[in-house]
């Protein structure tokens, strides 16, 4: 956690939030409050210096609508509020500079530049060749862009020649055909950046940080690898333009590398900036699935960087450093690298979110740093140690109220405990790793195996209930003399909630994703799962089975399963599959099931098949609520003046995000 | 508390559960109320702060005296120090007969059996009440409080007590009262916490580069 100098600027620690699309960025492309906020709570949280998400430097380089416009006046007021603030804390924050060139958020596109016409192999539209006049305009709009960044009173700036973008396909031989004086010859190529860096340089002061953020392995068949990339390290270095590198890879046509999902082992980009630190006297950031401390630590020690880049892990926790600095490195709450809330949501412009840090791009309505200490102390009893439980005991406790949180099960963690089973979805864990050491320290009154009844709630006299019972395989379930199981029986038979109308759901052979993975005995080897919730409930499920030594086929009516998977997982999942021989069809219609099989509709061709030969059949459905104490509540409450309220899936069941917010929100109000 | 519980199931006797430790320790005697305790002292005092071995066995022995109970329980070692000495030391002061590590106990008439878990096997020793024993360890299953007893709980009398309301001067008290100094105290490395389930059948490579990664074993 030692300063380090670069130019004239001074950092105060090594931790440096990575650049990246957060897409709060209004639809003008100016900067908004929503993106001061998100900066100013991670400049708060102690990060050293803050990378701005890139900044469009013309109009024809805008890869989204929420792209702020660098090159406008306009942006300035907003802006020096924002560097003001960050600057409040400590942090440094500099800008990157880009050109959208060849790639876009948007669909369809707006005219993409590029060094010779052809689209990037992830999309199916052309660009545009840019001609001298384009370059021209184009090396004059990232002067005038630095011009404007510096008077919005950033620190440096950084130049982007990384994983998307104009300046890459200029320096990349793919990408790159042309035969003038930028392209043809590796200096050719290199022509471009070192115009755009003569340019950005005369723009800005003396001594002010210039860096470059490159792009050391496109990892694609036909792109360059880290020989090449080093390569142009060197080149940049040469020039003496560059101040220091920050490390990058991948490309959008292998985008699972941009933004490495849980399936990339942490550590696996080391190689990357280790060579690049090898090669170049320059301070280089270090990149990718960076998230534990004394990972970041050893690899400063062993001088593999010089600054630890963390994009993700500051998204989940803001206070990151802080913790790190002040030696509670154990509160901190890791990114699980889902990629649910952060590049999920912004590769569709919506403003960035984290499935379990409600404020992340919502810091005015959720920051934890402006929770209230509540004026009247009540006593809370939340009813379910699942994630929504936990969170809601979580805030309620930190705001001053008296928690009790009730667990019928031995361990907290509801349905998270069952997905962090699947492969390579382990570090969900952190999730309930993250609330279970939170609602200790925060003095939550814990207790489990312990089931609760109207009346034995009742006995707690609590001022505040909060009923978190999760969710239940929704399939038939009927002990031996034909009464109905689980917590959904009065719902059920109040019209409130449905069984799926699928005929052979009762069967024995039929397994709940919830048994499977509990580990219950499977009746044999071959197994059917139908996936209907296109998360990682059935395709998650289905690798588990096969990891576990079954023949496993996965159905869906949809184009593919998985289809409700965020796409660097659904990417990476794809290619387990094929290597395990997980057999997926997608387009296919469950019809029903009998004991002996299992009859389907090919949509695309209107054919009936019958898949026989199976022991046991898996249906991953949308699950049903445990509302049956709620609804008890609801009607003995009646008069009093016990404030009941019902959240996550007990609620309506849904993937993590969206309940966690509902649980914070709740537990402001209380 | 199991023990004390199980005695208490047989003799109808009152059992007392009682803590010397910061307010926030309040988790445990909530816990044993919830179990079916009838009572709790809680010794809540920042007079306390820094206490050793001789304070703390003044305060409890305190607390026998005004309380004069059958039996004394401890558990096998406290969750700071873990020295194992209370039991004797309170013992002592209080001039009753101490049945340490036990591992199961029978009360017949005035009577208490204890075997004793030693190093090489075990002991089977008694002692007449009133008595103090200890705990060898776990002792096999404890009974589970439902949600009724974790509300009929709370109903209970919790009593927060003082060094000076059990007649101990500031210099028998705390840091004055200790004989002995702590000087530094160094925590194991403190690594973030991370979980991470390995599974299938790569798990033992997987668990080998994890290992790797943080150096374990080298040099």
């Amino acid at each position: 956690m030692s300063p380090l100098t670069i130019q004239r600027v001074s950092l105060k620690n090594r931790l440096v939030f990575q650049p990246h699309f957060t897409a709060l960025g209004g639809l003008d492309g100016m900067p908004t409050d929503e993106l001061k906020a998100y900066h100013v709570e991670r400049a708060a949280g102690g990060v050293g210096l803050i990378l701005d998400g890139g900044m469009a430097v013309m109009p024809e380089g805008v890869m989204s609508r929420r792209f702020i416009r660098a090159w406008d006046e306009e942006i300035l007021p907003k802006y020096r509020e924002i560097t003001d603030e960050v600057h409040s804390h400590g942090a440094l924050m500099f800008s990157q500079l880009t050109h959208g060139g060849h790639t876009s958020l948007e669909n369809p596109p707006p005219t993409m530049w590029a060094p010779t016409q052809m689209p990037e192999p992830s999309s199916q539209h052309s660009t545009k060749a840019m001609d001298s006049t384009d370059i021209r305009r184009t090396i004059a709009a990232f002067g005038d862009s630095a011009r404007n960044v510096v008077a919005a009173g950033f620190d440096g700036i950084e130049i982007k020649i990384a994983h998307d973008g104009l300046l890459r396909s200029f320096v990349s031989p793919y990408f790159n055909r042309r035969t003038d004086k930028y392209g043809g010859s590796f200096e050719n190529r290199m022509r471009l950046a070192i115009e755009v860096l003569e340019t950005v340089r005369a723009a800005t002061p003396v001594g002010f940080p210039i860096g470059i953020r490159l792009c050391l392995d496109e990892y694609t068949e036909f792109g360059y690898g880290l020989d090449y990339g080093l390569k142009i390290a060197d080149f940049l270095e040469a020039t003496g333009l560059v101040d220091y590198f920050n490390s990058d890879a991948g490309s959008f046509s292998s985008f699972w590398m941009e933004i490495p999902p849980a399936a990339v082992e942490q550590g696996f980009f080391r190689p990357l900036h280790r060579e690049l630190k090898r090669v170049s006297d320059l301070p280089i950031v270090a990149f990718g699935r960076i998230k534990q401390p004394h990972v970041a630590e050893r690899m400063l020690e062993l001088g593999e960087a010089d600054l630890i880049g963390m994009a993700r892990q500051l998204i989940a926790d803001p206070d990151t450093p802080r913790k790190i600095l002040e030696g509670r490195p154990e509160e901190i709450r890791a990114c699980i690298a889902c990629n649910d809330g952060c590049i999920g949501r912004v590769v569709q412009e919506k403003g960035i979110r984290c499935v379990h840090n409600p404020g992340a791009g919502q810091e005015i309505l959720l920051s934890e740093r402006r929770l209230l200490k509540t004026e009247r102390p009540r006593s809370v009893v939340v009813v379910g140690g699942g994630p929504a439980g936990m969170k809601v005991a979580e805030i309620a406790a930190k705001r001053g109220h008296s928690v009790t949180l009730l667990e019928r099960g031995p361990v907290l963690g509801g349905q998270i405990r069952l997905a962090a089973r699947q492969p390579m979805h382990e570090e969900i864990a952190e999730v309930t790793a993250y609330l279970e050491a939170a609602i200790a320290r925060h003095g939550v009154e814990i207790w489990l195996n312990v089931e609760a009844t109207a009346d034995s709630l009742l006995e707690l006299d609590p001022d505040v209930l909060v009923i978190a019972t999760g969710s239940e395989p929704n399939l038939p379930r009927t002990d031996d003399d034909g009464t109905a199981k689980g917590d959904a029986v009065a719902s059920m038979a109040a019209g409130l909630v449905a069984e799926p109308d699928i005929r052979g759901f009762d069967l024995p052979h039929v397994l709940s994703v919830d048994e499977v993975l509990s580990g219950a005995p499977l009746p044999g080897t071959r197994g059917l799962v139908i996936d209907a919730t296109g998360h990682w409930e059935g395709v998650g499920t289905a690798e588990y089975l096969v990891d576990h030594g079954c023949e496993v086929e996965v159905i869906t009516d949809r184009p593919i399963p998985g289809f409700g998977l965020e796409a660097t997982n659904l990417a990476l999942f794809l290619e387990r599959a094929k290597e395990k021989k997980l057999k997926l069809s997608p387009y296919t219609d469950l019809k029903g099931l009998d004991a002996d099989g299992v009859d389907v509709v090919e949509t695309l061709t209107g054919e009936a098949r019958r898949i026989s030969g199976l022991d046991f059949v898996v249906p991953a459905y949308p699950r049903r609520s445990r509302s049956d104490l709620y609804l008890e509540l609801e009607r003995r409450l009646v008069g009093t003046d016990v404030d009941l309220f019902r959240i996550g899936d007990a609620a309506s069941p849904r993937l993590i995000e969206g309940m966690m917010v509902e649980a914070q929100k709740l537990a402001m109000e209380l | 508390v199991e023990l004390a519980l199980t005695v208490a199931d047989a003799t109808g006797w009152e059992v007392v559960v009682v803590t010397m430790a910061p307010a926030s320790a309040g988790a445990g005697l909530r816990r044993a109320l919830a179990m079916g305790a009838d009572r709790a002292i809680h010794v809540a005092d920042p007079a306390l702060a820094g206490s050793d071995l001789l304070p703390t066995s003044r305060v409890l022995a305190a607390i026998v005296r005004r309380e004069s109970p059958e039996i004394v329980f401890f558990g096998a070692g406290s969750a700071d120090t873990g020295a194992s000495l209370l039991c004797a030391a309170v013992s002592e002061r209080l001039g009753w007969p101490l049945l340490s590590r036990a591992a199961s106990i029978a009360l017949t008439g005035h009577r208490v059996r204890a075997f004793r878990r030693t190093d090489r096997g075990g002991i089977v020793a008694e002692a007449d009440l009133p008595v103090v024993v200890s705990l060898a360890g776990p002792i096999g299953t404890i009974r589970h409080p439902g949600l009724s007893d974790i509300a009929s709980a709370r109903r209970k009398p919790v009593e927060v007590m003082t060094a000076n309301r059990l007649g101990l001067s500031a210099e028998e008290s705390g840091l004055a009262g200790s004989g002995t100094r702590v000087l530094g105290a160094a925590p194991g490395q403190v690594r973030s916490k991370q979980t991470t389930i390995l599974d299938g059948p790569a798990a033992a490579e997987r668990l080998f580069a994890i290992l790797q990664e943080w150096g374990v074993g080298r040099g």
